[in-house]
């Protein structure tokens, strides 16, 4: 009979107090796991979703709002950058000459601001969805397919999250809300959705795309003819001079939305077409094709669409038998015309850019270049957002992760002393039994090991049973986050620091044994025996 | 077999003064013999066994058993030869609550060092206490007289040379006492188990054919006796620290 059985019938003959002892334990030990798990899943999916673009190109201001917004949908909106820009950028970086050099440069335009049912509505090119979401993992599709650039101009995509969350499927038709605080916006036109992704455990999962040809289409965005001259003359200063002509501004203050019915939060800095409200009145609804645009409008101040309608003017112009009847904008048809927006009046949210992953010295020195030369020019920025994010961390998440550690710590440090009081107290009522093993040959290590047996019983039961318990948790607490974030973490996820942490944890909780073990070590024999029962 | 020559203990008081116990200039028992002490409580039987045993060390003197004199062996020595070399039956049976009968036998096995446990044997020595029917019962699952029966089988265990007996039906009822102490000088007998029993029980004593009183073994005598008994099992850590 080895010394862990006779300590184990020991542990057994005070079952609740053993099992008391042992939860308590496993409560320090689950809080443990819970804590390292859910925070190491939190940035390394942080870091994932960051590392899948190398570089986001957007307008100037907080990196990390850049980052935050264009990456996981989170923070306020950004503003917006020339639609120039995104041409520039991928005109650079997917040439055959660039392809040469620098491999397969992936550069995706997105455009923001609007929302769905508290899902942000995040406009974009197909090519996004043909692109790998993360290292080797292409997007699928868990029903339908991806929408077209040119035929599915009112077509959507949605997220995992967000199609489970709403209850959307394909043939679903959807609204955006222009702005993201409220749904009580004004609504543009309705977006077919055409595909419902498979979960990716990215923050895409939360979010719906549209196709960014529909999205320059409706409603506010689109830049004002004042607002294109004004662009020109910016562009045509920084490209004749090389100054900067802060042709960035957007000049709020000087809009005119006064006659805007939405939202002031709706528009703050994150209107991306903000500068298409300003003059309406220069709007000519005749020639944006209006002829059934007074139907059902009654909810929406039709001065404010006209900025929209001014924008589509151009479009109007150009192809006056534009057919829209395809498209059952919800009843509520704007009689927008279906041909693209011009390039001169469009804006983009952000440019992400993908580098060749095979040729990262290219891209390493593209990336130095680029950022050298947006940061200097006065129209965009340039952000490295695996870069923003890790500063993030090690600024705000790293004291933090550090404080939770130490409370985990003493949490576990707290159960090892309540194994050690439990074991201790107890051993009055085992004095006797002690001097019996004494009595039978027993030497003073021997009780002494029999004792510290029982304490790393306990912490080892424990110890495993708050294993068990906090991945448990974190299985549960997982299936909440997936549906609310598309953060999946696999209960039998395990963290390295986990690995090493725990048996430390144990380890030290079964030391606590010692004090009582001395207990047992110093057990007068002959006065123990001779007590009275 | 066993051999006491002068062999002296003194509990030293909570005031500092001195207590002795036991004097005894010689004692001997041969092998496989069977004797019985008796003395009044108090007087130092059940010091005189522990120092028999190794629990409690001799101040002076020599306490030599099959040869070798244990009182200037080290603690962990006294455990070992305790272990391989003797036997005890308590007056209070302590069986380990928590084990079985059969594994109160083996936890004798256990720290007798022999590296492994013979479960046949203490199944056998169970067979012989007449508990075959109780191998996997508890100490609390047993009536008094199974609970002694147990710990004979558990003293036998590590087939020891000798069994001290410590009042060993003191504690068992009447129709029972007859039945323990056959069965322990049975066993010792198929054992070639030399025995030293104490007792107050006249008509136990009775059946042996040495009986010793321990009044006229000791020069202490019968002095202070009960201040004996009460320095024996309340004297303070640093004083049974020394007796030991």
């Amino acid at each position: 009979m080895n010394l862990f059985k006779i300590a184990w019938r020991s542990v057994r003959q005070r079952a609740l107090s053993s099992t008391l002892t042992g939860f308590s334990m496993a409560l320090g030990v689950a809080l443990v796991v819970m804590v390292l798990v859910m925070l190491y899943t939190v940035e390394e999916t942080f870091q994932k979703n960051a590392n899948s673009w190398d570089m986001i190109v957007g307008a100037k201001g907080s990196k990390l709002q850049l980052v935050l917004n264009t990456v996981y949908h989170l923070s306020t909106p950004v503003e917006n950058i020339p639609y120039w820009k995104y041409k520039e950028l991928r005109e650079t970086y997917t040439s055959m000459n660039a392809q040469l050099v620098m491999g397969n440069v992936s550069v995706i335009p997105v455009c923001m601001g609007d929302s769905y049912e508290g899902h942000r509505v995040v406009a974009t090119i197909p090519e996004l969805f043909e692109l790998p979401y993360s290292q080797g993992l292409p997007y699928e599709f868990a029903s339908g397919h991806n929408f077209e650039d040119r035929a599915g101009v009112f077509e959507a995509v949605v997220g995992s999250v967000a199609a489970h969350k709403i209850g959307l499927k394909v043939g679903d038709k959807i609204q955006p809300t222009h702005g993201i605080a409220s749904d009580d916006g004004h609504q543009h036109d309705a977006f077919t959705v055409v595909g419902v992704l498979s979960p990716t455990g990215t923050p895409n999962d939360r979010a719906i795309f549209v196709n960014m040809e529909g999205f320059y289409l409706q409603d506010n965005h689109a830049l004002s003819d004042e607002q294109v001259q004004r662009r020109e003359q910016a562009r045509a200063a920084i490209s004749g001079d090389g100054k900067a002509d802060e042709e960035h501004d957007h000049d709020h203050e000087g809009d005119d939305h006064g006659d805007d019915d939405h939202e002031d939060g709706d528009h703050g800095d994150e209107d991306h077409a903000a500068d298409g409200h300003t003059d309406h009145d220069d709007a000519d609804h005749d020639d944006a094709d209006h002829d059934d645009a007074d139907q059902d409008h009654a909810d929406h101040d039709h001065e404010d669409e006209s900025a929209a309608a001014g924008a589509q003017t151009a479009a109007a112009q150009q192809e006056d038998d534009h057919d829209h009847d395809d498209h059952d904008h919800a009843g509520h048809s704007h009689g927008h015309s279906h041909e693209p927006l011009p390039e001169e009046q469009r804006e983009v949210t952000a440019v992400l850019i993908r580098f060749d992953p095979d040729r990262v010295i290219e891209a390493s020195a593209a990336s130095m270049s680029l950022q050298n030369k947006e940061n200097e020019g006065p129209t965009a920025q340039a952000v490295l957002p695996l870069r923003e994010v890790t500063n993030l961390f090690d600024t705000f998440i790293q004291p933090l992760r550090v404080l939770l550690m130490v409370l985990a710590v003493l949490i576990v440090i707290v159960a090892g002393i309540g194994i050690m009081v439990g074991i201790y107290n107890t051993m009055n009522d085992r004095k006797r039994d002690i001097a019996v093993m004494r009595a039978l040959g027993a030497g003073r290590m021997t009780v002494m090991s029999v004792i510290l047996a029982e304490s790393t019983i306990l912490a080892f039961c424990g110890g495993l049973a708050g294993f068990l318990l906090g991945h448990g948790g974190i299985g549960i607490v997982s299936s909440l986050m997936s549906g609310t974030t598309g953060v999946e973490i696999p209960f039998w996820y395990l963290t390295w620091q986990e690995l090493v942490l725990l048996p430390g944890l144990m380890v030290l909780a079964a030391l606590a044994g010692f004090w009582p073990a001395m207990s047992a070590y110093r057990t007068d024999v002959s006065r123990s025996l001779t007590a009275t029962p | 077999m066993l051999h006491l020559t002068n062999v002296c203990k003194t509990y030293v008081e909570p005031g500092g003064g001195s207590l002795p116990i036991l004097d005894i200039p010689e004692f001997k028992l041969d092998a496989g013999e069977q004797m019985v002490l008796v003395g009044r409580s108090g007087s130092g039987k059940t010091t005189l066994l522990h120092i028999i045993a190794g629990i409690t060390r001799a101040d002076s003197g020599k306490v030599v058993i099959n040869g070798i004199d244990i009182v200037p062996l080290h603690e962990a020595g006294r455990d070992r030869f305790r272990a391989h070399h003797l036997g005890y039956v308590f007056q209070t049976f302590n069986l380990l609550p928590a084990f079985t009968a059969l594994e109160n036998v083996i936890l004798g096995m256990t720290f007798g060092g022999q590296g492994r446990t013979d479960t046949g044997r203490a199944q056998r020595l169970l067979e012989r206490v007449g508990l075959e029917h109780r191998l996997n019962h508890k100490p609390a699952q047993l009536s008094v007289g199974e609970q002694q029966r147990v710990s004979v089988a558990r003293a036998l265990a590590n087939r020891p040379k000798l069994l001290l007996a410590d009042e060993p039906t003191a504690n068992v009822d009447p129709s029972n006492q007859q039945q323990i102490v056959d069965l322990i000088r049975d066993t010792c007998r198929e054992e070639n188990v030399a025995l030293l029993m104490v007792t107050h029980a006249d008509d136990v004593a009775g059946q042996f054919d040495r009986v010793d009183h321990l009044a006229e073994l000791n020069r202490v005598g019968s002095k202070p006796t009960q201040q004996g008994a009460n320095a024996a099992t309340s004297s303070t850590p640093a004083n049974s620290a020394a007796a030991n």
